[in-house]
Order: C-alpha cells, then structure tokens, then sequence
C-alpha cells in the first residue's frame, strides 16, 4: 500500500519567505506549465488570509507573488516580510492551481489542482528591526 | 493503513510534487478547546534600593552659661559633623547653629545636654528643638536640676522634617543660673532607600484558538415597494445604458432585451412614444401641430381638426392627402377641405 503524504507549507511571521515547488508527472518528468497560476490561503470558514498570484510576479518585493518558470515545471512563491508580518498565527488551508502545456485531451492546456495541503503562519518570537528592502 | 506522513515545506525550501503521489489535506478537524494560553512568568525582583543617609552627629563642647533671664540660649555646635560614607543628613549654616536637612522625609532625632547644676542646684533644665528664631519648642524636655551632680536631659523624636525649615537647639533652665557642659545632637534619616526598578515583563501566553463562527443574523424587514412608476424610470435603466435594449427588424420599435434591466415602465413608455409617430396623429390646428411636433419625421401623417384635412410630411414640408367626394350635388365653394377632388355625378 501506497505511503499517503500531506503537505504542509511553513510561514513565520515577519520573514521574507520564499519556497520553490517542482511539478513533475509520475515519471519524474518536469511538467510544463504556464501562467495563470494561484495559490490560495484561507481559513476553516472560506476568508482568504493571503495569496500567491502570477499576476503579481513583476512586484515581488512588495506583493505575495507566484512565479512559474514554464519549461521546468518550477514554482516559486514568496512574500515580502510587509506582506507576512500582520498576518494572524494559525493553521489554514491552501491549494495551488496552475496550467498545464500538455492538458490531457480534450483539453490542449488544463487548468488543475497542483497541491493542497495545510498552510501553517508560526508566531515570531524574535524581534528584529531590519532596513525594507 | 499507515498514519499519514507529513511533508513540511519552509522558506528556502523546494518541493517535488509528483502527480498523483502527492495528497491533499485530509477533512478539517474538529476546533480545539477555547483555552487561553498560561500567564508569563513575574519578572525578577528588581535590584536593591540605595542605602539611606547615615547618621548626621554634632557635638557642643565648649561651655553654655546660662543665665536666670534672656531667652533660651542657643547652642552653637563643632563644625566636625561625623558623617560616615553616606551623604550627611544635615546642612549646617556657618553660625553653626541653624541647620536643616537636606532632604524633606523623616528623621529620627536624639538630644542630650549635661547641666553642670550640682550642689544647691534648683529648679529645672531644659533642652529643646526650635523652628529659626521661636524661642517657643517644637520639641523639649525638662527635669529638675540634679543638686548632687550633673543634670542629665535627653529626648528622643521620629518626626517628619521639611528641608525648607531651619532648626535650632536651644538650653535653658526656669530661672537659675547653670552651664551646659555639653550637648550631643544625632539625627538619622528613616525608611527604606528609594525602590529599584521594576522587572520586566513575563512573557505573554499563547493566543488561544479562534472561537466559532457566530450564528447567522436575522432576516431583514421587507421593503416598502416603489410609490410611483417615476421610482423605476432613473436615468441608469435603460436609455443611458443600449446594452438592456435593441429596435425591432422591421419599423425600428424600441423593445427590450432579454438581459436588459426589468425596466418595464421604461419600454412601455418608450414604445408609445415611438408609435406616437406612426399614427395619424390629431391636432387643433397648424398652430396645435408645431406646438406639440415641432419636428417631424418624413411619412408622418397628421390630421386638422379646423379644415377636417389629411396632411403627409414629405421632410420638408406638409402636403395635402387627396380626398376624393363624389356627388350629385353642386359643390360648394369654400366647403371643403384642401386637397379634395370633387366629383359631381
């Protein structure tokens, strides 16, 4: 039987985050894949706490971006420590929505749930003061 | 089955997401306890104070004559004031026998004076604390002479001192003659030393969770309805926006479109105007015409109620639509209406 695995992204508030997801198809194979893409933050009850959209990949250092480098079925989200610093400590739900170049017929290009897991915001315990970058 | 495994991913991190492989969250479990997280620890206990002031000592060692009359006599103390490591208690004014303290607070003051009396000493000796030029006591003691030596007097007091007031000590007797030999004066600053500063704060407990989602409000009270059709003809029905309407194929009418606005009153209204135009339409007279159709379309018809005439715009101006009467009768001039065609039989 098959190990079952869930996914948990880590965010500390007031950090500078920034992770890189690797889309691949069961063989191994980078995924190609294109904008738009989107992953969501919520809570239990459906209000969104953040967001990691493509459009926002030209003003990563002011905005929560996601950024897909197509060919390599790479993903990158981050989000300035101005965006992570107010958000509340908890546990939320998130997924990441994408498109795939190679859409399985019908379809030429497939808009499909990359991932989804549980989005944990840890609180800061240290308190620093750094120049915005 | 096996437990789920869980792979974390943090900043910095890279993830490998392998269709199928790779799960979803499992449903969302049931919400913690409301539990709010333990208070801090207290701080620690902030530093001693500073040590208070040490005795401030002065001693009278050259003889006082006192005499039967006169006011007390004032006692001018040494100079050598013993004041240990800490600041001294007193400031002595240069006569050397006004002071105060140097700090407004409480004080414990002794005072001891030695009569030299003796044989045949009478009455009384006194030693006193004064407030500046009062030859009145804030503070004294008296006993009787001692005829068989020295007469001792002492008084002791915890008082609460200003530094603003001077202060002087004065020796007397009730009206003989006698030398103070020596006085002794001591006075300590009571209480603790000023508090050290507070310890910091213990650090805050945890958030606890948050709480569930309140229930859902009331319905709200209906409204009241529109009074007038004019409450449905605003300026963003219809009109100003084509998109909620089109023209018919045909003759151009004005109608609604199926994702227009529910505009009914507008259309209605629109559309009887539009036939308005295609109607023979019936007038008073010219005058009534221009009045109320100051411009026309070409086609139009319009009837004169004053010759009982037809009239056809051509687009530039009214013609006369035939009328054709036949009849055995002379036709009679002036009696019909412009355009007829008069057929006698």
């Amino acid at each position: 039987m098959s190990q079952v695995e869930e996914l948990e992204i880590e965010l500390v508030q007031g950090e500078d985050f920034s992770a890189q997801i690797y889309w691949t198809d069961e063989d191994g194979n980078a995924m190609p894949c294109t904008t738009p893409g989107r992953l969501e933050v919520r809570d239990m009850y459906g209000a969104m706490l953040l967001q990691f959209a493509s459009e926002n990949a030209g003003s990563v250092a002011t905005k929560a971006a996601l950024v897909i480098t197509g060919s390599d079925g790479i993903m990158q989200i981050s989000a300035p420590r101005s965006v992570t610093t107010p958000l509340v400590p908890g546990r939320y739900l998130f997924d990441l929505f994408a498109v795939a170049n190679n859409g399985v017929s019908p379809f030429t290009t497939q808009e499909v749930q990359v991932c989804s897991g549980w989005f944990i915001v840890s609180t800061r315990v240290t308190k620093m003061e750094v120049a915005p970058v | 089955m096996s437990a789920p495994s869980t792979v974390r991913l943090r900043t910095g991190g890279v993830l490998q997401v392998r269709t199928g492989v790779l799960k979803g969250a499992g449903p969302i479990g049931p919400t913690g306890p409301s539990v709010t997280g333990p208070t801090g620890p207290i701080g620690p206990t902030g530093p001693a104070g500073s040590v208070g002031d040490a005795t401030g000592q002065a001693l009278l060692t050259t003889s006082l004559a006192i005499t039967a009359a006169g006011s007390p006599a004032v006692c001018t103390f040494d100079t050598n004031v013993a004041t240990g490591t800490s600041p001294n208690p007193l400031n002595w004014a240069t006569n050397h026998f006004d002071f105060n303290v140097t700090q407004t607070g409480a004080y414990a003051l002794a005072v001891q004076a030695t009569f030299a009396s003796g044989t045949g000493a009478t009455g009384r000796r006194r030693i006193g604390l004064y407030q500046g030029t009062s030859t009145t006591p804030t503070f004294f003691a008296d006993i009787p002479a001692n005829p068989n030596g020295p007469t001792v007097v002492s008084f002791a007091v915890n008082t609460h001192a200003d530094a603003a007031t001077l202060w002087r000590v004065r020796a007397s007797t009730d009206g003989s003659n006698d030398t103070v030999t020596g006085v002794q004066f001591n006075l300590a600053r009571l209480g603790i030393g000023t508090a050290g500063p507070t310890g910091p704060t213990g650090a805050t407990g945890g958030a606890g969770p948050t709480g569930p989602t309140g229930p859902v409000g009331a319905t709200g009270s209906a409204g009241g309805g529109y009074a007038t059709y004019n409450a449905l003809m605003t300026s963003g029905t219809s009109d100003t926006n084509p998109a909620d309407g089109t023209t018919t194929a045909d003759q151009g009418a004005p109608v609604p479109l199926g994702t227009g606005k529910p505009s009914t009153v507008y259309w209605l209204t629109a559309l009887a105007q539009w036939v308005e135009r295609r109607i023979v339409a019936r007038f008073t007279d010219t005058a009534d015409r221009s009045s109320k159709r100051s411009s026309r379309g070409e086609g139009e018809l319009t009837w004169l109620n004053n010759t009982n005439s037809l009239w056809v715009y051509d687009g530039a101006t009214d013609q006369a639509v035939a009328q054709l009467v036949v009849s055995t009768a002379t036709p009679g001039a002036g009696t019909y209406p412009p355009g007829t065609i008069y057929v006698q039989v």
